[in-house]
């Protein structure tokens, strides 16, 4: 996994928290990297879930639940980050949409050992659409987090589905999105 | 306290070992970047050398380059194809191929993949011309999309060579065939000679006994006449007299003397012809002779009265004072042969297939003028330089040796010191003048001074 999504969790629990409470949970967390991350660097998914499962113990939150919230700033992250991926006037459906063509393939091009989740489309409409997310990584709370704050960064209103079509070594899970 | 300090020392230490880690990622980051760099200029450099020989491969190749996509427009194409098709090069990309050579695509979508050929095809340049062209080429994917390369070499001046070529030694297959005619012919003259000698013989043998015959059968009777009273002969004569009323032998002697005068005349064209073509078989080289050019004219109207036939008409305007000329008799008859015969050709030649054929005869002090004209098409004038070339011909192949003017040429400029030249004479679509002088001059004229004057 990208160190970015690490470095951008410590951003998360800092602001929310503070350093103490972060250096806490890295040695509850017993990471093997000893919770040394650089945002090119690239580290071990599992660290992700022990830093999530000490995180969740600490704050009596559920893991999905902080996944959540950690996507939903992550997104707001992006948009900071990378304002490049945000111009052009989209909406929240077309810039979902093009994620998988676009951004991903960007990604791929600084980072050729990326392991990215897999993005489908379907059923595109004005008023709605389907996201499957498909990955090994078993994020779809992180997914469903990023979503939202897409969601919340262009200010528009949409009911959120989610079904899971497949959770075994790979996850699959359907995000269907409906206008307001 | 102190539990605040150790973690703040271990929050430090984390920071600095992500500071570590970022600065050796860093490194390796920029080592990877100047050696990505390195190898990208070393790529651009192998890349700019690849594009510089492609470039001056496509700008010198003898044919054009072509390449097309898969709805066979035409994306890229060398210096050469805009020489090759009159088009200017932006003018040529994204045209569709058809425009140079029709239904091309048609050929091309039909060909497999791979390597492909087309001989012969008809490029249409800019200006309208026709070019004939070989299409060599190659079909297959560049990149994701099928695409055709075409070699386009022009080939009209090969081809047009080639004819030529083939022209010329059929022609020369003719002309070897025509000597070897013409080696034969001395023997058949000899061979025709004999009989017709006795044939002629034996008629004039007939006509002298007839003669004889004749006079003895008016004796006989003047006799019958006298004893035709006498009784004992009064019978017999009456029979004759009968047996004559049947026969009517006044007009059979008639007859027989008209058929016999007939039977001298062909003879005398048959020996003439015979005369003629041992002339032709043994052409003189030597000393000149003094000749009537009106009887070598009536020489050559009966050699060529055959081709005439049904054809030309011929009519003769002879000047009777016309002098005799010091010349090779055989080699001014066949110049006159050639031209005759060239202005039959001419007169076939028309849509109706047939006119008219002129001869006439002149003098002035210095030479004798000769003008052979027809109502032929007429020579254009782009070829009216060209006609006393060798080899030249407007004649189907097998037709003409294309050595017919240029031979009446040589014998009449170079073997008498005359001039042939192409003159205009209203009423007629061709006519050529002869002149020979009527005393040999001081210095010959060369090839160059031949006239081609036109003379209205």
């Amino acid at each position: 996994m990208k160190g970015v999504v690490f470095v951008e969790l410590f951003e998360f629990v800092e602001q929310n928290y503070d350093v103490f409470f972060l250096q806490d949970l890295i040695e509850a967390a017993d990471l093997p990297s000893g919770g040394v991350y650089t945002a090119v660097g690239t580290y071990p998914g599992c660290e992700m879930a022990r830093l999530a499962a000490a995180f969740a113990q600490k704050t009596g939150l559920s893991v999905p639940e902080i996944m959540k919230k950690f996507g939903h700033h992550l997104f707001g992250r992006f948009v900071v980050n990378y304002p490049a991926f945000f111009e052009g006037g989209q909406d929240a459906l077309s810039f979902l949409a093009s994620i998988e063509g676009y951004i991903h393939r960007e990604v791929y091009k600084l980072y050729p050992d990326a392991e990215l989740p897999r993005f489908e489309i379907r059923d595109q409409t004005a008023d709605g659409m389907a996201l499957i997310y498909n990955s090994t990584r078993h994020l779809g709370d992180l997914c469903e987090g990023l979503i939202l704050g897409c969601l919340d960064h262009f200010g528009e209103a949409f009911t959120l589905t989610r079904t899971t079509l497949r959770a075994d070594d790979v996850s699959s899970i359907q995000f269907d999105l409906r206008r307001a | 306290m102190s539990d605040l300090v150790e973690k703040m020392n271990a929050i430090i230490a984390r920071e600095r070992a992500s500071r570590k880690q970022a600065e050796s990622l860093l490194e390796t980051k920029s080592l990877e970047l100047f050696e990505n760099n390195r190898q990208l200029q070393a790529s651009q450099a192998r890349l700019e050398y690849s594009i510089s020989v492609l470039s001056e491969i496509m700008n010198h190749a003898p044919d054009g380059v072509i390449l097309c996509t898969d709805d066979f427009k035409i994306h890229i194409c060398n210096r050469h194809s805009c020489e090759l098709t009159g088009h200017a090069h932006d003018l040529l990309i994204n045209q569709p191929v058809d425009k140079l050579v029709h239904n091309i695509s048609l050929m091309l979508n039909r060909t497999k993949s791979g390597n492909f050929t087309f001989a012969r095809q008809r490029l249409t340049r800019a200006d309208g011309d026709i070019r004939i062209v070989d299409i060599k080429g190659y079909k297959g994917p560049i990149g994701q999309e099928c695409h055709y390369v075409l070699m386009v070499q022009d080939i009209t001046e090969k081809l047009h060579e080639e004819q030529q070529h083939s022209k010329m030694a059929s022609q020369l297959e003719e002309a070897r065939r025509l000597e070897a005619i013409g080696a034969l012919s001395s023997g058949i003259a000899h061979e025709i000679n004999t009989p017709i000698q006795f044939i002629g013989d034996n008629i004039d043998y007939l006509g002298d006994a007839m003669q004889l015959i004749n006079q003895s059968y008016q004796r006989y009777e003047k006799l019958r006449a006298e004893v035709w009273g006498i009784e004992p002969l009064r019978d017999l004569v009456a029979e004759i007299d009968t047996f004559n009323a049947s026969v009517d032998l006044p007009t059979m002697i008639r007859e027989i003397r008209a058929s016999l005068d007939d039977a001298r005349a062909g003879i005398r064209q048959v020996r003439d012809i015979v005369r003629l073509m041992k002339e032709f078989a043994h052409p003189g080289t030597g000393q000149k002779d003094p000749v009537n050019l009106n009887e070598l004219i009536g020489n050559v109207v009966t050699i060529s009265r055959n081709q005439q036939k049904n054809i030309a008409t011929i009519s003769l305007q002879l000047d009777e004072t016309l002098p005799q000329v010091p010349c090779r008799r055989s080699q001014i008859q066949q110049a006159l042969l050639n031209l005759v015969l060239n202005a039959i050709d001419a007169v076939a030649e028309t849509q109706s297939g047939s006119g008219e054929i002129a001869i006439r005869t002149c003098h002035d002090d210095e030479q004798v003028h000769l003008f052979i004209s027809d109502t032929g098409n007429g020579i254009p004038p782009a070829l009216r330089e060209r006609v006393f070339d060798p080899f030249f011909t407007t004649k189907p192949v097998g037709k003409g040796t294309g050595q017919g003017l240029a031979l009446a040429q040589d014998y009449i400029v170079t073997g008498h010191q005359g001039r042939l030249s192409l003159v205009e004479i209203e009423g007629y679509a061709t006519t050529f003048r002869i002149s020979l002088p009527l005393r040999a001059p001081d210095m010959n004229l060369s090839d160059q001074e031949v006239e081609h004057d036109f003379v209205s």
